[in-house]
């Protein structure tokens, strides 16, 4: 339990982070399959300042994490030898571009053809931020991090996440039109579905595996048994945030929308901190 | 470079923790803080036999250990600074204050349990070998301080001709990180990955 009391920067941190990139992914898809017209596009524009802003706020939130942040400009020394060097390069990098997409489409200056393939460039750029993230935790003597768990649960994080918060968006922005139901919401349920498949499966998969880890002073199944009952309360909670979706798509639940926002942020979190939870090193 | 490591004779070591104490003293480290310890591994149990003879397989021996400044450094290797660094005179592991964010990824990602981050500087701080002595053509002040002599600093090269690399309990496999630690293992001691005893003092070498 301590290691997720004093990971908790970072659990948030993997938990905004990830989300808030991947909301353009769910804008990326709006403006693939529907025409918006100019006035539209300017209520969305307006709104993606808020991926924006909950990045720069799990952004800002992980120097907490560090006791001396004065020295923080050497961590872009550490590219390409350490993977969280890595992970921070690509966050910033991703999220000057980001910025200066929102700057070019609030200004007016993207065109339909060149904000769709910048919208997807930033969709595919959030999935390899988020596989940078996990890959940041897979240290050798770590055992219960060294796995393929920690990406894939950050990445379906960020699908999941990412979808109900770029849907949230389109239904704010008050664009959330038949027209784009009609277009939208089948290939949104379908790619939450990942999102779903891989952050809960990824958990319960971390979870079952960490339990046969056998350590030095610790057992695998003594930390398994302390994240279990928060493990089991994130996966519910991951579900029942995809169901809020099918109800937003299927039925139109405007309503839902925050609630099933509010309930993937909270079991994402959930699921990060039982990932902090895990923390067990081959040795001392 | 000539990598350097510690020897530690484990069929000498009393556990009397003298070397604790002088790194301590020449670390001027508070309470709470020490860069080396020495872990208590004990096992076994005492019980009556059908003719109510005692039987015991009672065993424990102590492993005095700090910094292993391993070959393949996990903690280097995981640095996003580049603050943890292997110097070039003797290989040992060194923290450049000057550029470590505090970040404690180096003591999640070592296996000795060596880096910790200093609260009040904010800093990584760890055994550095004593390479102020080094340099004057001593020995760290843990090998000079042991009563029974168990501890040694030197060549590797040298250094492994005495003992077998770092492979007893309750340390893990030491083919994670090649630590530059070699052990001649007392009677009683257990290969690494062995479950029969438990670290007995868990608080004093946290």
């Amino acid at each position: 339990m301590e290691n997720a009391i004093t990971e908790l920067p970072l659990a948030l941190f993997t938990t905004l982070v990830p989300i808030g990139s991947g909301a353009f992914l769910a804008l990326a898809l709006a403006f693939l399959v529907h025409p918006f017209s100019p006035e539209q596009l300017k209520r969305i524009d307006r709104l993606t300042l808020l991926p924006l802003l909950v990045m720069a706020l799990g952004f800002v939130d992980s120097v907490f994490h560090l006791k001396d942040p004065l020295h923080i400009f050497y961590v872009f020394t550490g590219i390409g030898s350490s993977p969280l060097s890595n992970e921070i390069a690509i966050g910033v990098l991703f999220f000057v571009v980001a910025l200066i997409y929102w700057m070019l489409a609030f200004g007016g200056k993207l065109s339909q053809a060149v904000r769709k393939g910048y919208a997807l460039i930033l969709g595919v750029f959030a999935l390899v931020f988020a596989v940078s993230c996990g890959m940041a935790y897979m240290i050798e003597t770590i055992v219960t991090w060294n796995t393929i768990f920690g990406p894939l649960e950050i990445v379906g994080i960020g699908i999941l996440g990412g979808i109900l918060f770029g849907t949230v968006i389109l239904m704010q922005a008050k664009v959330y039109d038949d027209d784009l139901n009609n277009s939208y919401w089948r290939t949104a349920l379908v790619i939450a579905s990942v999102g779903l498949v891989l952050s809960a499966g990824a958990l319960a998969a971390h979870i079952a595996f960490s339990a046969t880890v056998v350590g030095t002073q610790v057992s695998g199944a003594e930390i398994t048994a302390v994240a279990l009952p928060f493990g089991a309360l994130a996966i519910v909670g991951l579900v029942a945030s995809f169901a809020c979706l099918i109800g937003i798509l299927t039925k139109r639940r405007t309503a839902l929308s925050i609630t099933g926002f509010g309930l993937v942020l909270i079991a994402s979190f959930l699921g990060r901190m039982v990932f902090y939870l895990l923390e067990l090193n081959v040795g001392l | 470079m000539a990598q350097h490591a510690f020897f530690f004779d484990g069929t000498r070591c009393s556990g009397c923790k003298t070397c604790v104490y002088a790194c301590k003293d020449k670390k001027n480290l508070k309470a709470g803080s020490t860069y080396r310890h020495v872990y208590e591994y004990t096992g076994g149990q005492t019980r009556k036999d059908e003719q109510g003879i005692c039987v015991s397989s009672c065993f424990s021996y102590s492993l005095s250990m700090a910094c292993n400044h391993c070959e393949s450094s996990i903690c280097v290797q995981v640095c996003p600074t580049g603050a943890m660094h292997k110097e070039e005179k003797y290989g040992v592991v060194l923290v450049d204050e000057s550029r470590c964010v505090g970040c404690g990824y180096c003591h999640m990602a070592c296996p000795y349990n060596a880096p910790h981050i200093d609260a009040i500087s904010g800093h990584s701080v760890k055994c550095d070998a004593c390479i102020d002595l080094l340099n004057k053509g001593e020995k760290p002040v843990c090998v000079l301080s042991c009563p029974a002599r168990a501890l040694k600093f030197g060549e590797a090269g040298a250094l492994q001709t005495l003992g077998q690399r770092a492979a007893i309990a309750p340390l893990p496999d030491p083919k994670y990180t090649q630590p530059n630690l070699f052990i001649k293992p007392s009677r009683d001691t257990r290969p690494y990955g062995s479950q029969d005893g438990v670290i007995a003092n868990p608080q004093e070498v946290k």
